[in-house]
């Protein structure tokens, strides 16, 4: 039986920001940002450069002191809490650049997550790698360890999973396989996908969010929101055909 | 902890081949244990040095190579470990028990107190403190001439006792050849567990590991403990090998000979940092009998070293 991450309260979703706002210098990135994410279902983040995705993605996972707002995991109040005690609290995340751990094979990378794998193997299954297992994360490609991160984030099992462009330089063939372990995890943790791919993100995603100039603009249905005009407008274009 | 099975070993560049690996750890160890019995006094002596020095090395590379911070003031925690050992020796005990555990006790907290202070650098900030911190302990120990002889260091120590009986050079020999031992098995047997991954975790990224639930500053005020520990027991038996101690066992240019010996070895390995202070000390004792200008040769072949050796452990060089 694949083992489960501890549930949240009743009631209390996964991870819960009100009223995020920060800025840099003059410039705000983030304008009174809420967001929820629920076990079960995958978010998606999306807006052009510079929306402020990264500095959502960064002011969640504790690496960006947020100058207004809180979060909350899984019921529990974040505060000024740091990306470690983030990731003791349940949360997990992979970067825009994929950090991984050079001279650790994908096999360490796994038990360093979770002395006994957590998800960590069950996703590389799912994502093909069982061959790179004992080879050193230093000799991946670009894709490979953008996968690579992701085998060792699911293996501590997370309450959230932050994904910042996971499908980012990946192969078509990596890209399906990737939607596969995600579906796979969809029921376990509550995902969160920051991601320029449309047709990859719509094709996964249950709710999607936009941001645009450190705000919100509009947050449903991907297929509501690919229809919206003011999305069209800042983002994908009156062109756009997708889902 | 979980054990090594199905992990391949995070040290393993630059390990033995397996086949011939225990067949030469086994001749080097016959050789080492036959060496007093047929050696000369004065060549003991060197070699128990060159033991002291080689574990010196090894704990050096636990932080430089496994832990990926490179220190300018390790000679802080090895002569450290030697003052706090002859201290003992001539205030307190002659027991060798006595004062290996002060020298060991003292690196270990020497160390400590480097994690805790520089602990949250890295890189060259990390590197110009710890010549900072080794620069303020060298001056502690010039000036505090009531505890530590000040310039003069602490001299005229006696030879150490163990269960009563005195011990002379061939016994303070086997004692470093024990912790060189020791040091070497104990240093492979951690790397290869679950302690090895994180160590080499924060070693590789920070950000990643700390993102991943590690704590970055408690592994590296752990570590550098551990090889404060261990310095503090190699200058320990130096102190009792050499009967004396001074402050320049502390300074920069003592730091900067254990980095040289463990970088001509290589870094990437717990046998590489051992072998290259044997090399160097060697090689250096051997220049300087028949060479007045002997450290001009020595950087020179330091220099041809460094060029010479195989790539680094990521299969770069820097240009």
């Amino acid at each position: 039986m694949t083992p489960e991450p501890p549930p949240s309260p009743a009631g209390a979703p996964a991870l819960d920001a009100s009223g995020l706002s920060k800025w840099f210098g003059g410039k705000q990135a983030l304008r009174e940002v809420s967001l929820r994410l629920e076990r079960g279902s995958i978010l998606g983040l999306i807006g052009p450069n510079g929306a402020g995705k990264s500095t959502l993605l960064g002011v969640l996972a504790g690496t960006v002191a947020p100058d207004r707002g809180q979060v909350t995991l899984g019921g529990s109040l974040l505060g000024r809490a740091g990306p470690r005690r983030r990731a003791l609290s349940g949360l997990g995340r992979t970067f825009q650049t994929p950090r991984v751990f050079e001279s650790l094979t994908l096999r360490q990378h796994i038990l360093l997550g979770a002395a006994d794998g957590g998800w960590g193997f069950e996703a590389s299954a799912r994502l093909g790698l069982d061959r790179f297992l004992d080879r050193p994360a230093g000799t991946f490609s670009h894709g490979l360890r953008r996968l690579a991160e992701l085998c060792h984030v699911a293996a501590q099992m997370p309450r959230v999973l932050l994904l910042d462009e996971p499908a980012a330089g990946l192969t078509a063939a990596e890209m399906a396989q990737l939607d596969a372990a995600l579906r796979w995890l969809r029921p376990r943790t509550a995902v969160c996908v920051v991601e320029h791919n449309m047709r990859f993100l719509l094709g996964i995603a249950d709710l999607v969010t936009v941001l645009d100039h450190g705000q919100v603009i509009a947050a449903g249905p991907p297929g509501t929101i690919v229809a919206d005009p003011a999305v069209r407008l800042a983002y994908l274009g009156a062109s756009f055909v997708g889902g | 902890m979980k054990p090594a099975m199905a992990m391949r070993d995070p040290a393993a560049a630059g390990r033995m081949p397996a086949l011939t690996g225990p067949a030469l750890v086994a001749a080097v160890l016959l050789a080492g244990a036959a060496a007093p019995l047929v050696l000369p006094p004065f060549t003991i002596h060197l070699l128990a040095l060159v033991l002291c020095y080689g574990t010196w090395a090894m704990s050096f590379g636990l932080v430089m190579g496994q832990l990926g911070l490179t220190s300018f003031g390790h000679a802080a925690l090895f002569g450290g470990g030697a003052y706090a050992a002859a201290w003992v020796a001539l205030n307190l005990s002659d027991s060798l028990a006595g004062g290996l555990a002060a020298g060991g006790l003292f690196g270990a907290a020497m160390g400590a107190v480097m994690g805790l202070v520089l602990g949250r650098l890295s890189g060259v900030a990390f590197s110009i403190g710890s010549l900072a911190f080794g620069g303020m302990v060298t001056q502690v120990a010039n000036s505090w001439a009531e505890v530590t002889g000040g310039s003069d260091g602490l001299v005229g120590l006696p030879f150490p006792r163990l269960f009563g009986r005195e011990l002379g050079d061939r016994a303070l020999y086997a004692a470093a050849a024990a912790l060189a031992v020791l040091t070497w098995v104990g240093l492979r047997a951690l790397l290869r567990r679950r302690a090895g991954l994180v160590v080499h975790a924060v070693r590789d990224d920070p950000l990643r590991a700390a993102s991943s639930g590690i704590a970055v500053h408690a592994v590296r005020v752990a570590t550098l403990a551990g090889s404060g520990l261990l310095a503090g027991l190699a200058g320990g038996v130096s102190a009792f090998v050499v009967g004396s101690v001074a402050p320049s066992a502390l300074d920069w240019s003592a730091s900067g000979s254990v980095l040289v010996m463990a970088v001509v070895g290589g870094v990437s390995s717990v046998t590489g940092p051992f072998l290259g202070a044997v090399g160097y000390t060697l090689f250096e004792q051997a220049l300087s009998q028949v060479l007045p200008n002997y450290r001009l040769v020595l950087g020179l072949a330091f220099i041809a070293a460094v060029l010479l050796s195989p790539v680094d452990r990521r299969g770069r060089r820097d240009a």
